[in-house]
């Protein structure tokens, strides 16, 4: 099994990858993408839940697009306000891979029940039960000579990771994953993250 | 000592002021925001700094104002794209008062060498030595007889509280706050907030 999808299929789901403006950079997030679509075990990525839990009826693909808008509007603010300086190709680029190996990291589960009818059950493959989540994106950014800041602020966007990144395009990346995560979590009924967060 | 500004001079510092549509809700930010200029020890609001550390060579108006807008922008999104309920005047209102006591709470403070052009040395007020960030703005909120739900967004707001807010609008208000904090501490060569959070249960 495999996600049927080509460059122009990817585009309109992720219609943010023609705001990076530098072509190799752009091409890779692409072919990462496409590679992934190969690789994993789903038909369609708009089948692919966003995590287990509370969030398990909800799409990966819409996470990313949010998590996406949201960082770059909270970098334009904070470069227009304040000018704080932003990559922000780098940071298009991390808010579509951020995620980008979970497809991989989760497969059709055919046991349970269908849910809500928006996305599939899942479970974890054995690449999500082995490696920690994320790191198998760094890979690919590896693998495509992209830049180590990109797959450094994909490996640091999770607490699986216990590194954190001191850039602004991590901390913009970290609260708009969350503020993502909680625009669904809280009408679902959900306790959410930003209840959850504690300084350290 | 006082701030000397009038109805339009807030709406001039804080445009957002305006989005508010509920009039008893947009007075009511605006009286509290006359109130304080009233009674701190400032001559502006420009000049007083965000907090006493890390980012003491910014401004608290330049904050309210990042913080509103990326509140509003993180609202949108989830509402364009995810359908995700928001109470408009509500959040806008909790941004531009979450900080409204902070005038209050400090004080200039002649002891101290000037600091960058922008905004003036400062120490904590009496009020600020004792009463917990948000709180005396929280008073104001009731004092106006402002809905209850604004005040415990402004309380729960800040870590000086242990109570958290499960809105989604003090979800908004929670990220900006501290994605504004982190675009001013990160430039400067500080610890970001965003690299301090761990997620409890």
């Amino acid at each position: 099994m495999a996600v049927k999808i080509d460059e122009a299929g990817l585009r309109k789901l992720f219609p943010e990858i023609d705001w990076i403006k530098d072509d190799t950079l752009r091409q890779g997030v692409i072919d990462i993408w496409l590679e992934v679509a190969g690789e994993c075990a789903w038909e369609r990525f708009e089948d692919v839940p966003k995590s287990f839990g509370t969030e398990e009826y909800r799409g990966l693909v819409g996470h990313i697009r949010g998590v996406t808008q949201m960082a770059v509007a909270l970098a334009k603010i904070a470069h227009d306000l304040h000018g704080t300086p932003c990559d922000m190709d780098l940071l298009v680029a991390a808010g579509l891979l951020h995620d980008a190996s979970k497809p991989v990291e989760a497969e059709p589960d055919p046991d349970k029940p269908e849910g809500n009818g928006k996305v599939k059950p899942m479970r974890k493959s054995k690449l999500g039960a082995n490696i920690q989540h994320a790191v198998y994106a760094a890979h690919k950014i590896f693998a495509k000579g992209l830049p180590v800041e990109l797959a450094h602020l994909v490996v640091t966007h999770t607490h699986k990771s216990n590194v954190r990144t001191p850039t602004f395009e991590g901390a913009c990346l970290f609260y708009a994953d969350y503020a993502d995560s909680d625009a669904n979590i809280v009408p679902a009924g959900g306790k959410s993250f930003a209840q959850r967060w504690t300084l350290h | 000592m006082a701030v000397d500004i009038d109805a339009d001079g807030i709406r001039a510092l804080f445009p957002e002021v305006d989005r508010i549509k509920d009039k008893a809700l947009r007075q009511g930010v605006i009286d509290i925001w006359l109130d304080t200029a009233r009674e701190c020890a400032w001559t502006r609001f420009e000049e007083i700094p965000k907090n006493l550390d890390a980012e003491a060579g910014r401004t608290l108006v330049g904050h309210i104002q990042g913080v509103t807008a990326m509140a509003i922008k993180l609202a949108e999104i989830a509402q364009d794209l995810h359908g995700t309920p928001v109470d408009w005047d509500m959040l806008i209102a909790a941004c531009l008062l979450h900080d409204v006591s902070k005038p209050m709470e400090c004080e200039p403070d002649p002891d101290k060498p000037a600091g960058n052009a922008g905004v003036k040395p400062s120490r904590k007020s009496e009020i600020g030595a004792k009463i917990q960030h948000g709180v005396y703005a929280a008073h104001k909120v009731f004092e106006k007889g402002l809905p209850v739900q604004l005040a415990h967004l402004v309380v729960t707001h800040t870590h000086a509280s242990n109570v958290r807010t499960p809105t989604f609008e003090g979800a908004c208000l929670f990220y900006a706050d501290y994605a504004d904090s982190d675009a001013g501490i990160i430039p400067v060569g500080g610890k970001s907030f965003a690299q301090r959070w761990e997620l409890g249960k």
